[in-house]
């Protein structure tokens, strides 16, 4: 190891010691963190600060034919009042009702039958149910459109049970529904093995006294598990919601964000007014709108997340 | 004692039903993804004929597909994409992390609080603006467009902070800085040999996150040259009307999720240690 100069002239002056180096050291030891930190900082102001401010900026701008000027909160006005913004965020509060609630009392309910398995079989079933979860939704997409096409296998089965097809991706709610269905498979995967992990770190000797009392398993699941997993399953719940409240490649994918306007979502919303129409004012205000709301949710999440360190 | 015994094998076989008929619900699509990528056009949409894996498997679908897709090519970037924003996130936040967990300074806590924001806040909130930012530096098209912004979350940065704060001993730093050793000396052969495993799962997570990613990319790539598999093949289903092409997309498909899955199967240890470790601790 090569020895810094300021240690070298510390042993220099023999039994100077921590006062020999007073001069240099603290100074360098005060601004080590900052020069430790200026990578992530330079990186994180150019990702996410100065793109924040420029976009407040630009929220406040209307550019037409290449000519920007500023419009105050105009475009603000115009996107609460836009009935395509309503329907966008409507539709993100619907998804997020079909899809959290589900994944997360499910998720749960799967864990504890995996955990209630062979030390020899868990391994295979997190496998398999973790291989939606790492998949590209933009490459299973094209699967499950063929899944709920008119005359696609969903159908099928509907007609084998004697009932009439549905139009998966072309009514509202059928749409909505497919949507959820698709991301449900997705992540079902994800919250499982996080329930399962939960599980793992409750200490044996909390059952044991219910056992003596000869409590059944299903009891024990309730007055024990149940509550203690708690706090994992809202962390949970509020990671699903913060993505489905981003979600973007399903609907645009599977349904174009349609019917109409029934699977539009907002992060879709804004990709068609800044990318489709170009207009760049309009989607910097939707940005930070989106932003605003999901940083809501996502600041629950973290407290959730520091909230058991 | 027979009674219990036979409520005893009943529950195990419901369990066994239960987690069997999860799993076929989790690899169905995946079957049905590679059968279809070996279909007739006109066999992927229809009912019980599209579970049907022809004999012998027609392969014309994947030499169709190299006609729309410049698939090595794109693979090649997914790669790339993937690679170097694993290797920017993890130098980046390892170092990051190490000031958070082993100093103290004025505005650390502040300072940690705004990276901690940047894990709450999804790339919609800084879209537009970023996207002119890349336009202006002549970088769309580019690799750095994708790897740049990937690199940028917060979540790197507390985990590592978590991790190291646990794992590398004052002591041993301390007895460094005696030997004259510089912090970022320390970073490199002190720190990083200690937290190998957390390394491993969370590279081994953001790979994945990246080699899967969407909605970035498909805004600041847009030649056939330079996409990810996902994006080529996505811009080939959001473009595609007819059924003419479900065949190469299919195949696509196929090829795109295979590297993911067979990392995922050789490293999946790691995989649940990066998912599991933050939230379960």
């Amino acid at each position: 190891v090569p020895r810094r100069s300021s240690s070298s002239t510390s042993s220099s002056h023999g039994s100077g010691g921590p006062h020999a180096r007073a001069g240099l050291w603290p100074l360098r030891k005060r601004f080590a963190p900052y020069g430790l930190l200026l990578p992530a900082l330079g990186l994180y102001a150019f990702v996410w600060l100065l793109p924040m401010v420029r976009s407040l900026l630009l929220s406040t701008q209307q550019t037409v034919r290449g000519e920007s000027r500023f419009v105050g909160a105009a475009n603000y006005v115009r996107l609460v009042q836009n009935s395509a913004v309503h329907e966008a965020f409507a539709n993100a509060a619907i998804l997020i009702l079909l899809i959290v609630v589900p994944i997360t009392l499910g998720s749960f309910c799967l864990a504890v039958v995996i955990s209630s398995l062979t030390r020899r079989a868990q391994p295979v079933f997190r496998t398999l149910i973790l291989l939606p979860f790492i998949t590209s939704p933009a490459l299973t997409a094209m699967v499950f459109r063929a899944l709920y096409s008119q005359e696609g296998l969903l159908n099928v089965l509907l007609a084998g049970l004697g009932l009439a097809g549905v139009g998966w991706l072309t009514e509202a709610w059928w749409a909505r529904l497919a949507v959820s269905g698709m991301v449900m498979w997705e992540s079902l995967g994800y919250s499982t093995v996080m329930m399962f992990a939960g599980l793992q770190r409750i200490p044996n000797e909390v059952y044991e006294a219910a056992a003596v009392d000869g409590a059944s398993r299903f009891v024990m699941v309730k007055a024990i598990t149940f509550p203690l997993m708690i706090p994992l399953m809202l962390f949970v719940s509020v990671t699903t919601t913060f993505s489905v409240f981003n979600l973007f490649t399903e609907p645009l994918l599977l349904t174009k964000g349609g019917p109409g306007t029934a699977t539009l979502t907002p992060g879709l919303l804004l990709y068609r007014e800044a990318f489709s129409f170009g207009r760049f004012g309009n989607g910097a205000a939707l940005g930070l709108m989106i932003a605003l709301v999901a940083l809501a949710i996502g600041v629950l999440q973290i407290r959730l997340l520091r909230g058991r360190e | 004692m027979i009674l219990t015994r036979i409520r005893h094998v009943g529950s195990q076989l419901i369990l066994l039903i239960v987690s069997g008929a999860v799993c076929l619900f989790s690899i169905f699509p995946f079957c049905k993804m590679i059968v279809g990528s070996l279909q007739e056009p006109h066999q992927i949409l229809g009912g019980l004929s599209s579970l049907a894996l022809p004999f012998p498997p027609r392969f014309d679908n994947y030499t169709e597909m190299l006609r729309y897709l410049p698939i090595a090519r794109q693979l090649l970037n997914s790669f790339v994409n993937a690679g170097g924003t694993t290797l920017l996130l993890l130098g980046v936040s390892t170092v990051a992390g190490y000031a958070f967990a082993k100093h103290e300074f004025r505005g650390k806590s502040v300072l940690f609080v705004m990276f901690l924001l940047t894990m709450a806040m999804p790339i919609t909130a800084v879209t537009v603006p970023l996207f002119m930012t890349m336009r202006d530096l002549g970088w769309i098209n580019t690799y750095a467009a994708v790897i740049i912004p990937g690199a940028a979350n917060g979540f790197g940065v507390f985990w590592m902070r978590q991790y190291i704060a646990s794992a590398v001993p004052d002591e041993l730093l301390d007895a460094a800085r005696l030997d004259g050793a510089g912090e970022w000396r320390i970073v490199v052969s002190i720190v990083v040999p200690l937290i190998r495993p957390a390394l491993a799962a969370l590279g081994m997570l953001w790979f994945m996150f990246t080699w899967n990613d969407f909605f970035w990319p498909v805004i600041v790539l847009n030649s056939q040259e330079m996409l990810t598999v996902p994006v080529g093949v996505g811009s080939m289903i959001s473009r595609a009307a007819d059924t003419v092409k479900l065949g190469p997309v299919m195949a696509g498909s196929v090829v795109g999720t295979a590297p993911l899955v067979v990392v995922f199967l050789l490293l999946q240890r790691h995989f649940v240690a990066g998912l599991t470790e933050g939230a379960t601790k």
